[in-house]
């Protein structure tokens, strides 16, 4: 073969590779089994559903402010990836929080334990049917406990602990464990901007 | 009696009643969870080590803000985890046990008042018939 046919053909074969070298990271797919319109209530007492969140990422948490491990743990850990964030990318992420403990965690409750974290986390409650329609949508699971006699908390709640990514839409895109990989979840936020 | 003969008694009475079970546990690394100032609860992280030759095991906890304490521990079933108490906590001879978040952990109940980040909480585990073994932990914001 003549150097003149089998040149331009490697070139283009070259030029092929580094094309596929530099292919973006696939999207993070959208989970079309979870997630789905709520309506509950913020801290601040208003009516908060699923589309006040659209226009901005969200990571969303749930738990109750009576635990004292993993729920405080997962909220630190969550809005101090946020935070690591740049103030720009900042004001397009929410961080929500969502109790399944609405006789404790009142309105005013939450706004006065998230704000500890960070004042811009947005706490939902609601009535107890209102937040276990959400949680069946989102795939959360939970259970009221009833304590041992004796002990300190007449009830706990067992659960899972997920950390939710949604999208601008509300699209559930990421479900991360509670000691996740704050880099991890940090480029996957930033892959959604 | 002479002083040598004096001093060896001593001896032997301090190693007839020493707690020598008490001072092979020792508290490493302890640290309080600084949490909101309406909460009614927090929890404390630690490693209890056991330098002696027999297992000792923990039967109490308390601290200085908290109304109680007890220590727990996660049990995962059906894709939830669950926090259960433990009313004994073994700690093998030569060997530690460590309460971390999402493992075993010291609850800290009925706060008052609410520890701060920086402020030095007075934690302390026991075992049966002996002294608790106390050590000051820090409060952060990890």
């Amino acid at each position: 073969m003549k150097a003149t046919v089998w040149r331009p053909l490697l070139a283009l074969l070259l030029m092929l590779g580094l094309a596929a070298c530099s292919e973006p990271k696939p999207e993070l797919p959208v989970n079309t089994r979870l997630g789905g319109d709520f309506v509950l209530m913020d801290q601040n007492g208003l009516m908060f559903n699923a589309e006040d969140l659209y226009g901005k990422l969200s990571l969303m948490f749930f738990g109750f402010t009576h635990c004292p491990d993993i729920c405080p743990a997962t909220l630190a850990r969550t809005v101090g990836a946020w935070k690591n964030l740049s103030e720009s990318e900042r004001e397009q992420v929410n961080v929500v929080f969502v109790t399944f403990d609405p006789v404790r965690d009142t309105p005013e409750h939450l706004k006065e334990y998230l704000k500890f974290f960070d004042p811009s986390v947005i706490g939902l409650t609601g009535s107890v049917d209102d937040i276990a329609d959400m949680a069946r949508r989102y795939g959360v699971v939970y259970l009221q406990e009833t304590a041992e006699p004796g002990a300190e908390q007449e009830y706990m709640f067992s659960h899972s602990d997920f950390v939710y990514l949604l999208d601008q839409q509300g699209r559930v895109r990421k479900l991360f464990k509670s000691d996740f990989n704050t880099e991890e979840l940090i480029a996957d936020v930033r892959s959604l901007l | 009696m002479s002083v040598a003969c004096f001093r060896r008694c001593l001896v032997i009475v301090a190693l007839i009643v020493a707690p020598a079970t008490y001072a092979e546990l020792v508290i490493e690394d302890a640290w309080v969870r600084a949490v909101p100032p309406n909460s009614s609860s927090t929890a404390a992280y630690f490693t209890v080590r056991n330098s002696g030759d027999q297992e000792q095991v923990i039967v109490r906890a308390s601290a200085s803000v908290a109304g109680a304490a007890e220590i727990h521990d996660w049990i995962e079933t059906d894709g939830r985890k669950k926090m259960v108490r433990q009313h004994q906590v073994p700690v093998p001879a030569g060997a530690k046990v460590v309460l971390q978040t999402g493992g075993l952990h010291m609850m800290l109940f009925r706060l008052d008042p609410v520890p701060a980040a920086g402020e030095l909480v007075r934690v302390c585990v026991g075992v049966a018939d002996q002294p608790d073994v106390c050590v000051d932990a820090i409060v952060k914001m990890p």
